[in-house]
This record gives structure tokens, sequence and C-alpha cells, in this order.
């Protein structure tokens, strides 16, 4: 990293290809062809297609359905011209932020930085991305769709009802790396070791939308023997039958995941982004804050998971014969 | 324990052949905390018909026999389960499979010393019953049917069974649903008593250890536990011709835009006359990279012309003596694109800038390699399955490539043998 490279990005983000107030148009064309076929091939993959389906059953309207490779509505109203007005509000109006790592002088680099970046809208405020929910359903969504796919996608979204900041940022996270986050967690040995049922079956928890998400590949002729043994499994973390040993482990699972992203200089700058805009802890900060959870906590947070929509994309593809 | 420094980088090689035939590498790394250890065997999917040990005659298993086993490996006598171990001590444990190798791995931070010796532990003893091993099939019949919905796998599958008719890496790697079930509980112990052996296998460290202790607790592990003596393998070998098996292949599929491929057969028994095999390789990929790699003319044309809307995928892989050069891309005009592909290899001008700027981005990515606990274990892991030893002067070696070599190589390539596989959108019924 030096002065070169630095003023090789500035070039790159400040004297772009325009003429007459519009972006050149064969460079317009390719990004918007790649973006075309993007969103043209986003049904291609059951896994990422299954996922946003399911979320879009929960609430179309929340940014968390959107998908982010954009739709084609959209893109069709964007013009080279259209596209150089939306670069000029960038620089003026939105929120900047400039990350820097590595092997540096600090003082040297704040200064190429200022005096390279003209702007003003650094240290601007961000807005809240949190989402909270208030209603929850008393039975769950069920929908189902086929497509020709050789497997079946399971899909299972829950909205996780009114938490305090440390359950969002630790509390939740336990509770779903102890459910479905690791090849020892409770999905994983019920419906794929005891049940052989699936390959991969993973829960996720999203702090920022209030969700947590389960998904799995199975059999479609399985798919009610999958939601009862994950159900149980739900119910079992609410009802505390969660070991010592299982939060235990998850909370050396986090902590090492925190140690480890100390080796990797774009995975610092990710934890400082999300400590700037979601208020999410340092690295430090956060491994500490983690031995701190115990397991009443972790039944507390199960009993605010609200099970919601229950997905699942048929595949209708005949068995290959090779 | 063997000492060699890579040449030109901040990293310094360790290796050492135990008394029971195991290989072991270390290249410890201080600057960073993480730890990354691969325990491997040299056999893969690409392995089907041998002599086991103790027979005589030659036996052919089933199709995915290598990834099955791999699942089977973690499989204890007691009762344990590897990855509630592994997760107990905050250390991450996978494996994989591919054409020429099995690989079980660990990485962490804390609580290492204790965990690689488990990992030698749990690969070294697993326990295979009947019972565990139908209980697998349905699980990896998940497996493969979640890889028969990725256009890619399909597309790379396709074009591999196409450009080889003999050598088993034309088959998927973890073979088809029909093939795992016909697998039983004999043939995971004839194979893992033939191929991990600890002289078939070899332990990859690297990060940051102290290297006598890791070799002191490999060979304090190793000597308590009893192994036959080595022994040399009996595998089929299988005499690939040059020419591919079939020429073109279209399928249909649920996909929105088509997809296609290249892929190019070439023999290099004529092109070892001229360079040694470590430099082959650097060589033949400039020339792919250079002709139709993300900042080549071509790209940008077809970029212009809407026939692609990305680079392209290009791959180089070596079977037997035989480099595969695959090229894949989405299109929405197959046909053109092949032609195109075509047409610019057939023109082997090549000036002597781009193979320059080219030659600094292998370096580039040499000193990059060196500064990653994961890459530096890649790199030895395939040196190891490719060479048989590991190569510790790719930064001169890449230095030493030069433009009056490289054309005469290129001159030479043959590019006839070649097949191409597309995938297309299916056609909607009535």
């Amino acid at each position: 990293m030096n002065e070169q490279s630095i003023n090789f990005i500035m070039d790159l983000l400040f004297n772009p290809n325009v003429t007459n107030n519009e972006f050149n148009k064969e460079s317009f064309d390719i990004v918007y062809n790649g973006l075309k076929e993007e969103i043209e091939s986003f049904e291609e993959d059951p896994r990422a297609y299954s996922q946003i389906r399911c979320l879009e059953e929960l609430d179309n309207s929340l940014e968390f359905s959107f998908r982010q490779c954009g739709y084609i509505e959209d893109l069709n109203n964007i013009t080279p011209k259209s596209l150089f007005e939306y670069y000029k509000s960038v620089l003026k109006s939105d929120l900047i932020d400039i990350f820097i790592i590595g092997n540096i002088d600090e003082n040297k680099i704040k200064e190429i930085i200022s005096s390279k970046f003209n702007i003003n809208t650094k240290k601007k405020e961000s807005d809240s991305h949190y989402i909270n929910f208030n209603d929850f359903r008393k039975r769950a969504k069920v929908v189902k769709e086929q497509k020709d796919f050789n497997q079946s996608k399971l899909v299972i979204a829950a909205k996780v009802e009114n938490l305090s900041d440390f359950e969002k940022k630790y509390v939740l996270r336990l509770y779903s790396h102890i459910l479905g986050g690791a090849p020892d967690s409770k999905l994983f040995q019920t419906v794929r070791e005891k049940h052989s049922l699936c390959y991969y079956i993973t829960c996720t928890s999203r702090m920022v939308s209030s969700l947590v998400t389960i998904s799995s590949g199975i059999n479609k002729e399985n798919y009610k023997k999958c939601v009862t043994l994950i159900k149980k499994e739900m119910k079992n973390m609410e009802n505390g039958l969660i070991s010592e040993e299982d939060i235990t482990k998850s909370k050396i699972a986090y902590i090492s995941s925190f140690k480890e992203l100390q080796d990797n200089p774009s995975a610092i700058i990710r934890n400082a982004l999300s400590h700037e805009y979601i208020q999410t802890d340092l690295i430090e900060e956060s491994i500490k804050n983690i031995e701190l959870v115990t397991k009443d906590m972790i039944t507390n947070v199960a009993k605010k998971v609200h099970l919601d929509t229950i997905y699942l994309l048929e595949g209708s593809s005949k068995d290959e014969k090779n | 324990m063997k000492k060699t420094d890579f040449k030109n980088l901040d990293l310094t090689l360790y290796e050492e052949t135990l008394d029971n035939g195991l290989r072991v590498f270390i290249v410890p790394k201080n600057n960073v905390s993480g730890i990354y250890a691969t325990f491997s065997t040299k056999y893969g999917s690409n392995t089907n018909e041998f002599v086991p040990i103790g027979e005589k005659k030659m036996i052919r298993v089933p199709d995915g026999v290598a990834h099955f086993l791999e699942h089977k490996v973690f499989e204890q006598k007691d009762g344990t389960d590897p990855f509630t171990y592994f997760g107990q001590r905050g250390i991450d444990a996978n494996a994989n499979t591919n054409y020429k190798k099995t690989t079980y791995l660990i990485s962490g931070i804390d609580n290492f010393n204790d965990s690689l010796e488990y990992l030698l532990d749990y690969v070294q003893e697993p326990y295979f019953t009947d019972e565990n091993v139908e209980k697998e099939k349905g699980i990896i019949e998940q497996e493969l049917k979640m890889y028969q919905d990725v256009p890619y796998r399909v597309l790379t599958d396709g074009i591999m069974y196409n450009v080889l008719s003999k050598d088993p890496s034309r088959i998927s790697i973890g073979g088809t649903v029909e093939s795992i079930y016909k697998i039983t509980k004999e043939d995971l112990y004839k194979c893992y008593n033939t191929f991990y052996h600890p002289s078939n296998m070899f332990l990859v460290v690297t990060g940051n250890v102290n290297k006598e202790e890791i070799i002191e607790i490999v060979k304090e592990n190793q000597s308590r536990k009893k192994f036959s003596k080595p022994f040399k393998i009996e595998k089929k070998s299988y005499d690939e011709p040059d020419k591919v098996k079939r020429e073109k292949e279209t399928k249909e599929m649920n996909v929105i835009i088509p997809k296609t491929s290249i892929c190019y057969k070439i023999n290099v028994d004529e092109l070892l006359k001229i360079v040694d095999e470590f430099e082959l390789g650097y060589y033949v990929s400039l020339f792919f990279d250079i002709k139709l790699g993300s900042t080549s003319d071509f790209i940008n044309d077809l970029k212009n012309d809407g026939i692609v809307t990305t680079d392209l995928s290009i791959d180089l892989m070596k079977v037997d003596n035989h480099y595969l050069s695959l090229i894949c891309s989405d299109t929405k005009s197959p046909t053109v694109l092949i032609e195109k592909i075509e047409n610019v290899l057939k023109d082997k001008e090549i000036n002597e800038q781009d193979f320059n700027r080219k030659k600094k981005t292998l370096i580039s990515s040499c000193i990059y390699m060196s500064d990653n606990i994961y890459s530096i274990n890649n790199k030895i892991m395939n040196n190891i399955i490719i060479y048989d030893k590991v190569i510790t002067d790719d930064y001169e070696i890449i230095k030493n490539l030069n433009y009056e070599t490289f054309k005469k190589i290129i001159d030479k390539i043959n590019l006839k043998n070649k097949s191409e596989f597309t995938i297309l959108p299916k056609k909607t019924k009535n």
C-alpha cells in the first residue's frame, strides 16, 4: 500500500468514464448485462432461491426478503444518465467511512487520504438497521412450491421476540450454534446422523433482522418427518434440554472464531465495520461477554423464538440413472 | 528433520519420514496465531481397481468408495464423535476427497497439540459395521443429489466423462446414487487397510507451531501403534489415449442461462523434452491465461459483444501424461463462444509484454501464498500428490520462465484433442 496505489483507487472513484453527464455506454452495457444475467439465473440455485422464498413468504415488505441481485423492473429503469446522477448523490450525501489496515504509517496515510478524498460526508451518523417484530403466528404458515430439481429444500424461518442488546449479540448466537451451527449440534446429530435424512442442515441467527432460519436438503417424502424432528429439537431448547457441555463447546467455538479473525486483515475490517454500523462489540469485548451467557439466558431466548414459515421447494426430477 | 528454505520467501520447510513410512512436513509461521494440519492419504476417487493388502488378485470396487470411506473414517468404536471432540476444544475439523487424495483436516488456535494427536488417532482407528455403513447411504444420497442440482458440477462432471476414456477420473468423485448403495463394510475395510497405511499417507502442519514439539508428538503417537511393514500398492494402470472419448454433448437441465465448456486434452511427452514438469505447468497455464484470461483483449471483446457477462473460468489439471485445460462459462450464445475460443487459440502469437506482465502476477501470487497457512499447506499437499516432493524454489522457477522457451512450447502444444459440453435450458413441454 503506497501513495501510488491509493492514487489509482482515487482515480477510479473520482474520474469515472463519463461524457456529457452520462456513463460510457459500452462499460455501462457490460455491467448492465452482467446484472441482468445474475437476476435471471437467480432461480438456478435452489438453496439461495428457497432461502429467499421462505423470507418473502414470512414478510415480503421487509428488507431481508429483498433479493440481493435486485429485480429486473428496477434494472430496466437505470440509464447511463440516471446512474451518473446517482453516483453524484452518493458522493454528496451518502455515509462514507474509510478503513485501512496493514503495515502503514498512520499519520502519513491519514494525510494522503484527507488530501485526496475531498468530500464532506465522512463521519455522518448512520440510521439504525434493526428490525423488531411484535406480532407472531399461532400456527406456522406452510408454503410448498414445485420445481424441476433432484433434491427438495426445506427452509424454516422463525421470528424472534423483543430481545435485549446483549441477547441479540450473544445469547441468540449461542442458541443457533447449539441448535444447528456445527456438526456436533442438535439438528445435525438428530436429522443427519441418527435418521440419515440429509447431508446438510444448518441453523443461522440474524441479529439485525431478529430471525432464526433452518435449512436442509431432503427427499420430499421425508418432509413431515424432518419438520417433526426439527420442531422437537426447538422445543427441547425451550425446555432447557441443553447440557453444560453444549454451552461450553459453543462458547469455545465462538471465542476461537473471534481469535482467528485476528489473523485475517479483511476480517478485522469487517468486524470494525459492523461495530460502526450495527454496534456490535469489538473482538476483545466480545470474547469477554460471551463468557457471561448462562443456560437460563439461552432457554429464555428459546422461548422467544416463534416459528413463522415452513417452506418446501419440492424437487420433481426423477432420479438420475447414470 | 531435514530443513529446506523456500527460496526468496520468508519460510522454512522441515521434513521427516518416520519408521512406519509416514511423511511429516512442518512449516512454522510465527507471525500468525492459527495452526492448520492436514492428514492425507494418496488415495482418491480415481483408484477403483487394485490388489488389496494380503491378497493376490486385482479387484474392482464400486464408484465413490473413497468418498464413502472419508465419511466413515469418523466412526469410532467407543462411539466418540470426532466433531464433538474437536468442538470441545474450539478446533474446526473437516475432510474432503478429490480424484487423487483424501484429506482430514483441523485448524484452530488453542488446544492444538491434543487435537493433532486425536486427528492421527481417529483416522488410524475407524470402526465400520454393517449398520453404520447402511446409515451413511441416505446421507451420501442427499449429498450427491445436492450436486446434481448445481449446474457447474453437472458441466464439469459431464466434460470429464467425455474427455477421458479409461482413467477413472472420468467418473464423478462421489460416484452415483446407484453405485454407493452397493458399497459394503468389506469394501471399506479393503480400501482402508490398503491405502491408509502410514507409508501411503502424509501429515502437513503449517502455522504458529514449535517444530520440535510437533514432531515429538507425532513420533510418540505413531510409535505406540502397530502397523505392517510398508508395502508397494499395486493399482491398475490406464494407458489413457490422447483422443477424447466423445467430442460433443448437450444436455438439458433446469437452468435459465445456458452453460458451456470446452476441454483440451494435451499430451505432455513432447513438451517435457523442452522443460521439466515444474516449469511446464506454469508455461501452459500462462498460455491460456494470456489468451482468454480476465485481462485479455479477447474477454473484453466478448463482454462488449454481449456473449459473456463475466470472466471465463479457466482450469488446468493433470491426469497421467495429459494436461486438461478446462474452460467454462455462462453464455446465451454457446456455439459462438466455443467457435471464438477455438479461433483465438489457433493464433499462437503472444507478445513479450503480455508474457512479462503475467509473469509478475505469478510472482505476486507466490508471495501471497507464503503469507497464508492454508495456501502453504495446500501447496505442499498438491506438490506431494503431483511430484511426490515439495518444490521450494517456485519463486526462482517463475523468475526464470523465459519468452523464447514459452514460444517453443506453445508452438508444440497440440489443441486438436478436445471436447465440448453444453447445458441448455429445458424446452417447455406442450
